[in-house]
């Protein structure tokens, strides 16, 4: 019984639940939600999305351009350190925007996003990508005077640039494909996705391919059965009663 | 007044435009049923995903390199050595963005007809081409200079550029995305402007912001309808010569930084807002 309990109940889908369709409908015009507000608001929904992207593109860029020169293909006569200087103000503008503007997108249907199993891949490669700065940070940039001014930096600042780009790209990738609703929960689904997105404890709930056939067969069998009754007039219609008047023709 | 006229005057897609022509229309409708944008159809999602990667990537170059003909970024290199780091980026994200364009649109072709924000983007979008190949890099190949061909490709994308503005700028449904452009604006100036005229500029830009709040949410509500789209349009023309202003200040003051011209620096702040541009465009294709 408790296991039941605690599978179908989430203190972060209750949350995001009560932010996403009930904070502030007594205060909003048409008893609307905020997030609900923000959603269908004229121009801060599009300012708000697409600030992220045009944000995200200056982030992107500042980043490609860094990995590449420590992968050794871009502006390989500079030092590394400089263009990192030189970079680092507008990485930490467009990063600080884009976690700002990200806050409020998530914001617009934050349950719904809790849910979405690209929302929550980018979230892990998010996670991946800020421990691999930190690693860089810490541990490879140690003896960067030795190699700062290499063509070819070393095989260890090579790996963290091909980390970092993978998990950049991949978050882009996931950013755009969790409008998609392919893995949405309430549609089949193999249990380990159900269980990655905590369909158990979504409104939308968990279904796997068996219990949509089962789903099917039932609805057959309630519209067969719909069709039969239907069929014999006197078990369908009601006997006319005393007193029943003829529709008037139109 | 003028720009409810602008907005009958011009045509609100390419649908309007060939109005005349069936055919055309006949032909974009076909375009779903082609295999490959059937094929595309089934693949979609990933195709955006390319799409907005190609627009990444070439925003590695034009920002680097525009910034550095404004003076700004990497200043300790000149501007032909970014230019020659970052062209790879430029090439590639052409290509892919184009690219998985094209098939995108072959796939959605009916619903880009139709789109005033399409018919923007893809102005804007030959006016980024014209800007990025035949202005930015010349220029920054030449440190900055104007060379022979520089100055007229400039004129030619600026015009075009400005004809996707006023289409942006006038359609509803798609004028809100001005706001990019202008906020982009206003940061490369930010970031451009030297000393007390920074603050002046963010002053300036507050002030706007905060009358324009009172006005939008206290004066002229949402329910007003047209009175109310009409006083957004107002503070967001009022931002744009606010915004341009302090810009032009910024392009035709005197700069310490090498490598750094008047006419450079006004090749860096349009390249930035014409992609810009198009990337507000494609954006609100969906949106509007």
């Amino acid at each position: 019984m408790l296991h039941e309990i605690l599978a179908s109940h989430s203190v972060l889908n209750d949350f995001f639940g009560y932010v996403q369709h009930h904070w502030g409908e007594h205060t909003t015009a048409y008893g609307r939600s905020f997030s609900a507000a923000l959603l269908e608001a004229l121009n801060a929904w599009g300012i708000v999305e697409g600030s992220h992207l045009l944000f995200a593109m200056l982030f992107f860029g500042c980043i490609l351009v860094f990995d590449a020169r420590l992968l050794g293909i871009t502006f390989r006569d500079v030092k590394i350190s400089e263009v990192s200087e030189k970079l680092l103000p507008f990485t930490v503008i467009s990063m600080t925007i884009l976690l700002a503007s990200g806050v409020f997108v998530f914001f617009s249907k934050p349950q719904d996003y809790y849910h979405n199993i690209w929302f929550r891949i980018k979230m892990v490669l998010l996670l991946v990508a800020v421990i691999n700065v930190y690693i860089f940070h810490k541990i490879v940039q140690k003896n960067q005077a030795e190699w700062d001014s290499a063509a070819s930096p070393p095989t260890k600042a090579k790996m963290s640039a091909v980390i970092s780009l993978t998990c950049w790209v991949l978050v882009i990738g996931c950013g755009r494909l969790i409008a998609y609703s392919w893995f949405e929960c309430g549609k089949p689904h193999s249990d380990w996705m159900n269980s990655l997105e905590e369909c158990q404890t979504s409104p939308l709930g968990a279904m796997t391919p068996a219990d949509f056939t089962r789903q099917l067969a039932n609805e057959k069998t309630a519209n067969d059965a719909a069709a039969a009754a239907a069929a014999t007039p006197a078990a369908a219609a009601p006997a006319p009663t005393a007193g029943a008047t003829k529709p008037e023709a139109k | 007044m003028v720009l409810a006229q602008l907005d009958k005057i011009l045509p609100d897609s390419f649908e309007t435009i060939f109005h005349s022509m069936p055919i055309v229309h006949q032909w974009v409708s076909n375009l779903k049923t082609t295999g490959v944008a059937v094929f595309i159809q089934k693949i979609f999602a990933e195709m955006e995903v390319v799409h907005i990667m190609g627009l990444f990537m070439l925003s590695a170059s034009v920002i680097l390199t525009s910034l550095r003909l404004i003076g700004v970024g990497m200043t300790n290199q000149s501007p032909s050595v970014i230019e020659k780091n970052t062209r790879i980026f430029l090439h590639i994200g052409i290509v892919l963005a184009i690219g998985s364009g094209i098939l995108i649109g072959i796939s959605n072709a009916e619903k880009l007809y139709n789109s005033s924000a399409f018919l923007m983007k893809m102005i804007a979008m030959v006016a980024g081409i014209i800007f990025a190949y035949a202005v930015m890099i010349p220029v920054a190949k030449a440190d900055g200079q104007a060379g022979t061909s520089a100055r007229p490709a400039f004129m030619i994308a600026l015009a075009i550029w400005v004809i996707s503005l006023v289409f942006f700028s006038v359609k509803n449904g798609a004028n809100t995305g001005m706001f990019h452009v202008l906020s982009a604006g206003g940061m490369i100036a930010f970031i451009a402007l030297q000393g007390k005229l920074r603050w002046v500029f963010l002053a300036g830009v507050t002030a706007i912001f905060v009358v324009w709040n009172i006005v939008t949410h206290m004066i002229i509500l949402e329910s007003a309808g047209l009175a109310y789209m009409n006083a957004n349009k107002l503070f967001m023309y009022i931002t744009g010569a606010w915004v341009l202003a302090l810009s032009l200040v910024n392009i035709y003051g005197k700069s310490a930084v090498a490598g750094t011209t008047n006419f450079g620096r006004m090749v860096g702040y349009a390249t930035i807002l014409v992609w810009v541009t198009v990337g507000a465009g494609g954006r609100w294709i969906g949106l509007s």
